[in-house]
């Protein structure tokens, strides 16, 4: 259980992400203590990350979470291009640093859990994290399993690597 | 012991991409790939010679003589942190197996893989029921994880992917 969870009271609020929303998930990704658990490490690779982002908010696939109207949370579902594959989504989240801890999150992935759910040829959603991530207890409480770990993934310094977590769920497990 | 088969590599090129959908579009090809039809394949083939090759010069075409007898691909991120581990794709030709030319591709692949792309890291995903793992495995890559059902075919049967991977 979250501290202080704000997604009970009234001025929470999610909507479906649209393009205006990029400029504050670009900022959000060029904070450090948010880009240390993504493969991200110049403004380039954040743009990148940005507009494949709002690429499949196109879709319905995307999250923007509001307290007392300001954006504090991103979350999207990215979708698998090949039929055999697109049993399963990735699912990625971006919380402002001043409300983490605050249950966006959690329900910033419930919500993406269910969203998923309407695309009936999904079975399985996945969430890829970095060693050491902070997510991962979030992830765990919702049901989700570590599927495999790679080690090496990320390379954070000299000599120095992150592995990837792949955690996934199935989209049959209630939320 | 037979002499390797004399190949040389070079640089895919655009042209080259129906040669490649024609592979991929036989059965016994396909079936260890994740797609399925024309378009799927049409798309693969234009991501791994047309944005890879272009983008990253990764895209390779091998040949004996005058003719294809394989393509390999190290699908390179943009992305900085990223940079030194690439996952790879290998086929070759259908009439060409069984003579040792995935062995002296993978060989060479390895090779450039340290000498022109400064990569530390190469993986690999294969179908659990596809009998290349044992090639990938005496060439030293080693299995780090199993994702399990990761593939649906249109059958309703589920393939697992296994995860390997050697540090160059």
């Amino acid at each position: 259980m979250e501290r202080d969870d704000i997604t009970t009271k009234s001025g929470f609020e999610l909507r479906y992400s649209t393009d205006e929303d990029a400029p504050i998930l670009k900022q959000l990704l060029m904070d450090p203590s948010i880009q240390q658990w993504f493969p991200l490490s110049t403004e380039q690779d954040v743009e990148l990350f940005v507009r494949n982002w709002m690429n499949f908010s196109k879709y319905g696939c995307s999250l923007t979470a509001f307290y007392e109207n300001q954006k504090v949370g991103f979350g999207s579902i990215f979708l698998l291009p090949y039929r055999k594959v697109a049993i399963h989504t990735m699912g990625y989240v971006v919380v402002d640093p001043k409300f983490q801890r605050k249950g966006v999150g959690t329900s910033l992935i419930r919500n993406l859990i269910v969203l998923s759910q309407n695309f009936k040829v999904i079975e399985k959603f996945q969430c890829e994290v970095y060693e050491g991530c902070p997510l991962k207890s979030l992830l765990e409480r919702l049901s989700f399993e570590k599927a495999f770990e790679q080690k090496g993934f990320v390379r954070v310094g000299e000599n120095s690597y992150r592995a990837r977590w792949m955690f996934e769920r199935s989209n049959q497990d209630p939320v | 012991m037979s002499d390797p088969i004399k190949i040389r590599f070079e640089k895919s090129k655009e042209e080259e991409i129906p040669i490649l959908q024609q592979w991929l579009t036989e059965p016994d090809i396909l079936k260890w790939f994740p797609m399925v039809n024309t378009l799927e394949i049409e798309d693969a083939c234009k991501v791994w010679i047309g944005y890879y090759g272009k983008t990253f010069g990764s895209a390779f075409t091998i040949f004996e003589g005058e003719e294809v007898v394989g393509f390999f691909n190290f699908y390179l991120s943009a992305v900085e942190k990223l940079r030194h581990q690439s996952l790879f794709s290998i086929i070759v030709h259908p009439q060409k197996r069984g003579q040792g030319l995935g062995r002296q591709i993978i060989k060479e692949m390895i090779i450039r893989a340290k000498r022109d792309f400064y990569l530390e890291l190469l993986h690999l995903e294969v179908y659990r029921e596809n009998p290349a793992r044992r090639l990938y495995a005496s060439m030293g890559f080693v299995e780090y994880g199993v994702h399990a059902n990761f593939l649906k075919e249109n059958d309703g049967t589920y393939r697992d992917k296994i995860l390997m991977q050697q540090w160059l």
